[in-house]
């Protein structure tokens, strides 16, 4: 294996091996990088001291919460020629959901998926703070471990305070005027990974207003519990325990797609065939009387 | 009598160079000398200059903000962004010449464990001061096709910027204004995002890019108002 650069730690002294660039974000860039015992970590670099630093606190505040990174140190470094300050976090075999736009993940995957990280989202909640930059790049889907897992927590504040990071499509105040601090806002950012991931598209404020896409989901051929959701989602009617209440009941009913008697396929053969066999018997039963 | 805490910014958004009489950078000098910070966002595009991209991080060098080179799409985070990050760097410089008369040291030579609090104490202090940012927006004929996006951009700005626990307050300057005037405060310091929205309505594209003239009346529209204040 061919590193691309070593790293060592300005005060703790360790030594991490880089093998590449793994993403860029908004703050720095993160790396996958081993140590001598070949153990694989995240590092993630960063100028900007404020914003990693309170990355790392909240790491290790939230540490209790599965789905978050494990963060190990934090420390300064010479790294692809700048001097910089990094977190060593593990490292998490994953793809992001914004690559599974382009797999069809069924309705009720989807839902379940929403469901767990709401959950995430309201232990965080329940302490005090909002993770503000909700986004699919930020959700991966750990293949290993074969669970959900949360990143980049530089935009995690408390609440009451400011919006740090954040993407406009999953931001209540870049789609309405009238702003909401609270977790009105956090059940919209949620709702709009669901609208993402039914659509298969991130819808852009800039671009596009509610209303076109409440439009688009009222025209679409979702059952109407799904509909309701996500328009009630968008207007901002729900906090987090009506709208994990109503996912929830989505899930139980099964209540997927619009057509009562044929919910998919496997329907439609059961009652084709069916009308088949009365078909076939009506049609032998008239050759006997008319023979 | 309390002094408030004020963090004072110009923002320039301009997707070319200046073509109008005077030299920018020798204005963003004048104006960085009264404790102003200027910070520059340059919407690129296929067809920008090196020249232009060159402009704008000069003027954001000399007035000891923060440059960023987006495009369109992005330019609403970008705002938000440059905002956050030059409040950041401004703290950040006073909090490092504190400490290099008490302790003659800076916060990035003290371990990560020591630092930690100093960090916390500048984040908070960035969520509490007052702000005021005065939104220099490039009306040339070159926005047209971009000037609806940016007043959405700047809209949200606010709306973001609102969820901090200090004032924040913004106010808009439209250049040029119209084929005479070289620049026009099209709103004055507001939190209030309906009076913005209705403000902004009147924005149309046309003529050159008087930055100089601009960053001038920027200087102007602060200097006639905030003198109570303690600046940072
Ligand atoms: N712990 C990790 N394990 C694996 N990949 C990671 C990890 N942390 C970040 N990444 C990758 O790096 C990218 C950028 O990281 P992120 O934390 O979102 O940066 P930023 O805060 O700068 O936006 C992510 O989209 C992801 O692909």
């Amino acid at each position: 294996m061919k590193y691309i650069d070593v790293v060592k730690g300005k005060w703790n002294k360790n030594i991490y091996y880089v093998e590449n660039c793994i993403g860029q974000g908004s703050v720095g860039y993160v790396y996958k990088v081993v140590n001598k015992r070949g153990e694989k970590f995240a590092l993630k670099s960063s100028e900007d001291l404020i914003s990693l630093t309170k990355e790392y606190k909240m790491l290790n505040k939230f540490s209790y919460i599965s789905a978050i990174p494990k963060a190990y140190e934090l420390d300064d470094g010479y790294i692809q020629g700048k001097n910089i300050h990094f977190i060593i976090m593990e490292y998490i075999e994953g793809i992001s959901l914004k690559k599974y736009l382009l797999n069809n993940i069924s309705i009720k995957k989807t839902l379940s998926i929403i469901l767990i990280i709401t959950e995430i989202f309201q232990q965080i909640y329940d302490s005090g703070y909002i993770y503000w930059d909700i986004k699919l790049e930020n959700i991966l889907v750990d293949r290993i471990n074969m669970s959900i897992r949360v990143i980049d927590f530089g935009g995690v504040s408390k609440i009451g305070q400011s919006i740090k990071e954040y993407t406009p499509t999953y931001n209540i105040h870049c789609w309405r005027d009238k702003p909401y601090y609270d977790d009105k806002s956090l059940i919209f950012s949620i709702n709009m990974i669901l609208i993402s991931l039914l659509y298969n598209k991130e819808f852009n404020p800039l671009t596009n207003s509610i209303q076109d896409i409440i439009y688009k989901i009222k025209t679409s051929d979702f059952n109407d519990g799904i509909k309701k959701l996500l328009i009630n989602g968008l207007i901002g009617d729900y906090n987090i325990e009506k709208y994990k209440y109503t996912v929830k009941k989505i899930i139980q009913k099964n209540m997927f797609s619009k057509s009562k008697y044929c919910s998919n396929w496997i329907d439609a053969l059961y009652w084709g065939s069916i009308g088949m066999f009365i078909f076939f018997i009506i049609f032998t039963v008239k050759m006997y009387i008319f023979k | 009598m309390e002094k408030e805490v004020l963090f004072k910014q110009i923002i320039l958004v301009t997707d070319g160079e200046s073509n109008g009489e005077g030299d920018p950078i020798e204005i963003a000098n004048m104006i960085s000398e009264q404790g102003i910070t200027i910070s520059t966002i340059g919407i690129i595009g296929e067809n920008s200059s090196q020249k232009s991209k060159y402009e704008v991080e000069q003027i954001a060098k000399i007035g000891r903000g923060v440059c960023e080179l987006t495009e369109l799409s992005k330019l609403q985070q970008t705002m938000q962004m440059v905002t956050q990050k030059s409040i950041y760097q401004t703290i950040q410089t006073a909090v490092n010449k504190e400490l290099k008369s008490i302790i003659n040291t800076e916060v990035n030579d003290l371990n990560p464990n020591s630092r930690e609090k100093i960090m916390d104490l500048m984040d908070n202090l960035s969520d509490t001061i007052n702000l005021k940012c005065i939104i220099l927006l490039d009306t040339s004929k070159s926005m047209t096709n971009k000037i609806n996006i940016a007043k959405k951009s700047i809209l949200s700005l606010l709306n973001i910027l609102n969820s901090r626990e200090g004032k924040s307050e913004i106010a808009v300057i439209a250049f040029p204004h119209i084929e005479r005037e070289n620049y026009k405060l099209i709103c004055d310091f507001t939190e209030d995002i309906s009076l913005l929205k209705e403000s902004l309505s009147i924005i149309t594209t046309s003529g050159m890019t008087p930055t100089a003239e601009a960053l001038e009346g920027a200087l102007q529209i602060l200097d006639g108002k905030l003198e109570s204040c303690l600046v940072l």
